[in-house]
Order: structure tokens, then C-alpha cells, then sequence
């Protein structure tokens, strides 16, 4: 069951079309990969989704309901974001930075309750941060940073998480490891987007997938069926190697009619 | 976590018994040799018969009230500011405020509405800031970056230490002039609780519109995007910060002339003890604002100069120094 959709997304920046008439459908539950070329448009839909990005044409429904018609605080509830190579402004903690997760932190008149205490306790486990809670973001690896900002998010208990590459540039291990702790956010009834670079990783973690090509969506459904050889080689204009193992290879660039 | 609130509570007890000591020493610092006893006691006694009395109660005591409150006044805003703009050199004076405040007050002296009314010179100071920051907001508004705060910001400062030098220049006699640049140096000296009087209620609404929004400064951690992403007004926020810093340090230049760097160096020194949080930071820098005004009042009152120094003056002295080293400090980090 569709939860969030866009209908017929018209961007532009300057004069210059980002999003051409994007439709497409997040399902409830599922972990959707949003794929596709640089400059194909995959920060701007997810920011679109977000409200992030003002629209020229088009409508986000957030559970049938139009976007436009709900009021920022109350989607704060049930949108969470984990932007791109997000910054952190000061030298804080990891406590500190899972706990903006949680409303009450930030809300002038409200205390964390016992229940934020739990659920900010319980992220960290899932994150595999517990031992590490009161060390200053300043000091840890690039990949304990990763899983710091995606407790901060998962703190929220948002009903869905849009992550805008959340494993570039870390290691296999943690690539893994961050996709999996989304995996089993997602299968534990929150719906969850994300963009990706890597697409044996996508292959891997993501049930549906939204390919896009220059501003439009060029398939989208269950990853098995986005994932072929002929969608890929058309959008990406590259050679792929499709291995039984679930491996996507680029081999070399295809001369398209340029 | 809860440990972490426990401790920031010590820490602003801390603070609140350091500021009462320094507080009840400054009582004895003058040209009169007062004990300490003495001047403690000197405080309930009657001031009509008695000499010391008089001296504590009228001369002493309301400049080290003044002192506290625009200290503090100074050192909240500073936070606040650093919080909103998410850097650690944004100060009162970046925004424009005290500068403003600083014309305004130079414009009453320009035309000798000294003589008229007592009020005029802080009551022109206040108006001046007030101006400064709806011109401010109103030219930022619709530009949601902090960037464009700034830089509006230092362009209101400019215009107005251009006005200021022209009036400077237009006055038309020594007296006049030499009247504006001893205020503009700023000082606690010969105030008394008709300007406490003046100045508190308006910071008092400036110290609430800052606390009552110190929360969602730690949203801007994160940046804006992902701030407005977590529920945070940032056209409110934004508002209520720059009204507070205009409120409390507009009545805070109107009383003691322009002050500088308190804003600046009180955060830095506070922040390691709060863990960074911009939330934590406000209320503390406050109390360290009216510690650090207090213990350089005590200075200018101490330092063996034929004329007491001007406490602007030491604090510039001592401020841009720190400035320079912050920005070099920031710069290899940065790299």
C-alpha cells in the first residue's frame, strides 16, 4: 500500500528543469532505493518530498493527504531526513546528538521523559554506539559518525526515513552494517527511502527501487524488476555484469549517439 | 544524560556563588577605604546619616547592579547569537545592535537633549537599536541563510559608525564631542538604580525571548535544512533571537555605553563545561557575562591611572586580542 506519492513533480533551478513530471510510490513498510546517474535528480526528489524544494507543478501526499495542507511541526513527527554529508555545527556528544532526535529535547517548554531516555538507549544498542555515548562527534571514524547521525534519526521513531546517501564513502563493513540497521527498521513497520549509489548494494538491501533518468523516472517497482540489464545500460550508458551472486558490474562505457 | 543536567545545574550554582563573592569584594574596591564587613554591613544601615552608607548604597552598589545586568545581558545575547548563526565569533556587535544603539545615543548628545531630560541619551540608545534590528530583520526576511543575517548585519554596523563620525564631526563644540566619545568608550561609573530601572524591564523581555527559545537552538546543530526537517520555526526562531539580542544589549549600551567582546569571549570559555550544547550554553554564559564585566570593573578600579580607565576600553583590549587568536585557533582547525 502506497504511503507517500508524488504526482507529476515539476523542478526547476534557474531556468533549467531538474524534476520533469515525477510520479512515483513509496510503499508502507518497504525499503525503496532511489537510483540513477549523477544529476538525475534523486537529492532534489527526496528533498521535493521533504518540502525542502518548492515545487513549480505538481503535489507530495503524505497518506492521501496533499503536503501542503499539514503543518510543519506535525510532519516533524512523521518525516525524518538524514541529509548528505550532513554537518554537525558543534563539538557535541553522541548522547546529545541522538537526543535531537526526540521533540522534548528541543522543545523550550517539555523535559526528556523516561520514554526518550528508553528509545534514545535502545537506538544506541541498535546502532552499536552504547559503549561509545559520551565521546564528542569530533573524535570518531567516519563510519561511527555514519551511525551516529542515523540514531539521531531512528531517535525519532519517524513513520519514514528519507536518507540521502547515507553509506557514501565508508567501507564495506559499515556500508553493510548501516544498510542492515535500515533493513530492520523498515521490517519493523516504518517505510524508509534511499538514495544510492552502489547498485549491488541497492540489489541487496532494497524491495523496490525508483530509476531515474534526467529528471524523469525511468522504471520503478520491485527491485527485481528494475534491476535489469537493459533499464541500467539504457539509463547509466554503461556495460553492466549482472552476477548470480547479485553483483552488479560496470565493465565499460557504451557509445551512446552522443 | 541526566548526569549531563546534574552537572550543568552545579555548574550554574557555581557560577551564581562565584558572581555573589566577586559581587559583595567589589563593595570594598573605590577611592574610600571600606572594609568588608563594613560594607556589607553599610548596606542596611541608613544612608541620610550615615557617610559609608551613602557611598555603598548610591555609588557602589548601583554600579555593580549595572555592571551584572548588562554583563549578563551581554553574555546571553553573545550565546544566542553564536547558537542562531552556528559560529563561534558571532557577537552583539556583529549584528549591528550595539553600534546602532551607540548612534543613537551620540545623536541625543548631538543635539543636547542631555539638558532636557536624563532618559534622553539611554532612551535614544534603545530606540536606535530597536530601529537596527527591524531594518535588519526586514532586509533578511525572506533570505532564510544565515549568511545574508551577517552580512546585512555588518552592513547596518558600518552605516552607523559612519553616521556616528559624522555627527562626531558635525558637533559643534569640544564639549559635545568629548561628551560622546567618553560614552561611546563605556563605562559603569556614576549610574545609579534610575537607570537600573530604565533598562531592566526591557531585559527582562530580551532575557525570555532568548531563554524560551534556547531549545530549539540545538536543532541548528544539524544545519537549517535538517533543522526545519525537525519541526523548528526558523522564521520564529530567527525573529526571537535577534528581538532578544536587540532588547537586552540595546538597554544594556543605553546604560553603560558600548561594550565589547563580553558576547564574545564568555560562550567560548563556558561551552567546554556544557558539553557544546547551544541549548545549555545560555544561561550560564549569562552568569559568566556578569562575572567577567564584574571582575573587569573591579580592574578599571584597581588599575593605578590618573583617570579610572573606561571598562570598554579594557575589554576592548583584552577582547580583540582574543578574537585574532580564536580566528587563527579556527583557521587550522579548519584545515
Amino acid at each position: 500500500m502506497s504511503i507517500l506519492s508524488a504526482e507529476k513533480l515539476c523542478v526547476s533551478m534557474k531556468g533549467i528543469p531538474i524534476l520533469k513530471d515525477i510520479s512515483c510510490e513509496i510503499k508502507k513498510g518497504h525499503l525503496t532505493g532511489l537510483i540513477g546517474p549523477n544529476g538525475a535528480g534523486k537529492t532534489t526528489l527526496l528533498r521535493a518530498l521533504l518540502r525542502l524544494q518548492a515545487l513549480e507543478q505538481g503535489r507530495v501526499l503524505w497518506k492521501g493527504v496533499d503536503l501542503t495542507d499539514r503543518r510543519s511541526h506535525e510532519l516533524s513527527h512523521e518525516f525524518a531526513y538524514l541529509a548528505q554529508s550532513q554537518t554537525i555545527h558543534w563539538p557535541i556528544t553522541i548522547d546529545s546528538l541522538v537526543a535531537l532526535g526526540r521533540r522534548s529535547f528541543l522543545d523550550p517548554f517539555s523535559r526528556m521523559s523516561s520514554g526518550d531516555y528508553k528509545i534514545i538507549d535502545r537506538v544506541l544498542q541498535q546502532t552499536g554506539l552504547e559503549s561509545m555515548r559520551d565521546r564528542a562527534i569530533t573524535t570518531l571514524s567516519g563510519g561511527e559518525r555514519a551511525r551516529a547521525l542515523l540514531a539521531r534519526v531512528l531517535a525519532s521513531d519517524s513513520e519514514i526515513v528519507l536518507a540521502d546517501e547515507p553509506v557514501a564513502a565508508l567501507d564495506p563493513y559499515h556500508q553493510l552494517s548501516i544498510l542492515k540497521i535500515l533493513k530492520d527498521w523498515s521490517a519493523s513497520g516504518h517505510t524508509v527511502l534511499i538514495v544510492l549509489h552502489d547498485l549491488s548494494l541497492a540489489g541487496q538491501f532494497c524491495d523496490d527501487m525508483i530509476l531515474l533518468d534526467r529528471g524523469e523516472v525511468s522504471v520503478s517497482g520491485p527491485s527485481s524488476e528494475v534491476l535489469t540489464k537493459a533499464n541500467l545500460e539504457s539509463t547509466y550508458g554503461v556495460d553492466f555484469h549482472l552476477g548470480e551472486s547479485g553483483a552488479v558490474l560496470p565493465r565499460f562505457r557504451l557509445e551512446k549517439g552522443v | 544524560m541526566i548526569r549531563k543536567r546534574l552537572q550543568s545545574s552545579l555548574f550554574i550554582f557555581g557560577l551564581v556563588v562565584a558572581l555573589v563573592i566577586l559581587g559583595a569584594f567589589s563593595l570594598t574596591v573605590g577611592y574610600a577605604p571600606i572594609s568588608f564587613a563594613e560594607s556589607l554591613s553599610s548596606l542596611f544601615r541608613d544612608p541620610d546619616s550615615d557617610r559609608i552608607a551613602l557611598i555603598v548604597q548610591a555609588i557602589r552598589l548601583p554600579r555593580l547592579v549595572v555592571g551584572i545586568l548588562v554583563g549578563a545581558s551581554l553574555g546571553m545575547a553573545g550565546a544566542a547569537l553564536q547558537g542562531l548563526l552556528r559560529n563561534p565569533l558571532a557577537d552583539p556587535g556583529v549584528i549591528g545592535v550595539s553600534a546602532s544603539a551607540g548612534l543613537g545615543a551620540v545623536i541625543a548628545i548631538y543635539y543636547g537633549a542631555t539638558t532636557v531630560s536624563t532618559y534622553a541619551v539611554p532612551g535614544f540608545a534603545m530606540v536606535g537599536a530597536l530601529i537596527s534590528t527591524t531594518l535588519l530583520y526586514g532586509l533578511a526576511r525572506k533570505d532564510t541563510s544565515v549568511m545574508t543575517l551577517i552580512l546585512v548585519g555588518i552592513g547596518l554596523s558600518s552605516l552607523a559608525g559612519a553616521l556616528t563620525s559624522l555627527a562626531m564631526n558635525l558637533s559643534h563644540s569640544p564639549f559635545t564631542l568629548s561628551d560622546m566619545v567618553l560614552w561611546l568608550l563605556g563605562s559603569l561609573s556614576n549610574r545609579s538604580f534610575t537607570e537600573v530601572a530604565m533598562a531592566l524591564p526591557f531585559m527582562v523581555v530580551g532575557w525570555i525571548c532568548l531563554l524560551s527559545n534556547a531549545s530549539a537552538l540545538r536543532g541548528l546543530s544539524l544545519g537549517e535544512e535538517t533543522a526545519s526537517t525537525m519541526g523548528i520555526n526558523l522564521f520564529r526562531l530567527r525573529a526571537m533571537i535577534v528581538l532578544g539580542s536587540a532588547l537586552t544589549v540595546g538597554a544594556g549600551v543605553a546604560v553603560s555605553g558600548t561594550i565589547g567582546f563580553i558576547g564574545l569571549i564568555v560562550p567560548h570559555m563556558i561551552r567546554p563545561f556544557v558539553g557544546h550544547d547551544p541549548a545549555r550554553l545560555i544561561l550560564p554564559s549569562a552568569l559568566g557575562g556578569a562575572l567577567l564585566l564584574t571582575l573587569a570593573d573591579i580592574g578599571v578600579r584597581l588599575v593605578p591611572t590618573d583617570w579610572e580607565l573606561k571598562i570598554g576600553v579594557l575589554t576592548a583590549l583584552i577582547g580583540s586580542p582574543f578574537f585574532l587568536f580564536l580566528v587563527v585557533k579556527m583557521r587550522r582547525e579548519m584545515r
